[in-house]
């Protein structure tokens, strides 16, 4: 078995290990450390499955800032341990002989690989990769140029096109789940989905701060939420939020 | 590594989180678990795409990083207002709109 694979099994093995923590530790902070585990636990597995670019983004979006977020409220609320059981025992009675029966019947799929070349390392010709995010893109005197990841390589074969075809493109793992790669497809075919993106993201921003900005005291009547106090002083004034007074 | 252990792997990470939101009763780590879930996903796609090539499963997780990101925000917002109400996240204690 070669390195990567032992690594591979090992890193998926601590991203399981991280995932049973969260569920099983009592204390919320203990269980976010044990997320962090996992979320980094993954991040080496996506740099061992050569998609690079997400191995980065792993570490620095989950473990950087979605997993020190949930610290951050935990630290905020410091609502001490859970009162008596941490969990449902009647979630258990029902749920673990569901998991069992769900798990005999799932089994026999997962098991059934046979030994062979392995496809998650080998994985795709990385040429057939090249070819298959390259992205024709029309110049602005009418003609059509490729782009690829794989711009630095040699049109060997004299075509216009540095793609699969030249020898240069040998090399494959310079271009599969690089940051160029990645980019290429991301600003060429999705690059609707990447602009929407944005909108959801604007919609986040807005929605965490109307949720937990402390409103005046005539918005919070109208909530009826008792233990919502409005901080005293002359900062909150009624309707000084503007728009919508 | 075949494909099928991969997704054996993604199978238990996602059954773990799916188990957290049952069985716990904090929010936060319903929430955790939520966000074990989407990386359970994250980890089979990654993994089919490299065993068919293409890019178009990564544009895919990256979506997916968004989502959790704006998901997490606003969740905990609602976690934040939520204490502020009832002083506990225990989800025992939100029962309002019990029938």
């Amino acid at each position: 078995m070669d390195p990567t694979t032992l690594a591979l099994y090992a890193l998926c093995l601590l991203a399981l290990a991280g995932g049973a923590g969260v569920i099983a530790l009592r204390n919320p902070v203990h269980a976010a450390i044990s997320l962090l585990f996992s979320m980094l636990a993954l991040g080496g597995a996506y740099a061992m499955l050569q998609a690079h670019l997400l191995a980065a983004l792993q570490i620095l979006i989950y473990a950087g800032a979605i997993v020190i977020l949930i610290v951050y409220v935990i630290m905020l609320l410091d609502q001490g341990r859970e009162a008596g059981s941490p969990i449902y025992e009647l979630g258990v009675a029902v749920g673990v002989p569901l998991a069992l029966v769900l798990t005999i019947i799932a089994a026999p799929a997962f098991l059934g690989a046979e030994a062979g070349p392995d496809p998650l390392i080998t994985g795709a010709e990385d040429c057939t990769n090249c070819e298959s995010m390259a992205v024709k893109v029309k110049k602005p005197d009418g003609s059509e140029k490729a782009v690829s990841g794989c711009e630095d390589h040699v049109d060997t074969d004299g075509d216009g096109f540095t793609d699969c075809n030249d020898t240069d493109c040998a090399d494959n793992t310079l271009c599969y789940g690089t940051v160029r790669a990645v980019g290429v497809t991301l600003l060429g075919p999705f690059v609707l989905p990447f602009e929407v993106a944005s909108v959801l993201l604007l919609a986040g921003i807005a929605g965490s701060i109307l949720l937990t900005a402390r409103r005046p005291k005539k918005y919070a009547d109208t909530l009826a939420a008792p233990a919502i106090q409005p901080a005293p002083g002359p900062t909150l004034q009624p309707g000084g939020r503007g728009g919508d007074a | 590594m075949p494909l099928e252990h991969l997704l054996l792997f993604s199978f238990v990470l996602f059954s773990l989180g799916c188990a957290g939101v049952v069985l716990r009763k904090n929010l936060l780590v319903m929430l955790m678990s939520v966000e074990l879930m989407l990386n359970a996903v994250n980890l089979a796609f990654v993994g089919v795409a490299r065993m068919i090539g293409g890019h178009d499963a990564h544009i895919m997780v990256m979506m997916i990083y968004v989502v959790a990101a704006v998901e997490v925000a606003i969740g905990m917002a609602i976690v934040v207002n939520m204490f502020r109400q009832k002083d506990t996240i225990d989800v025992n204690s939100f029962d309002a709109m019990r029938g």
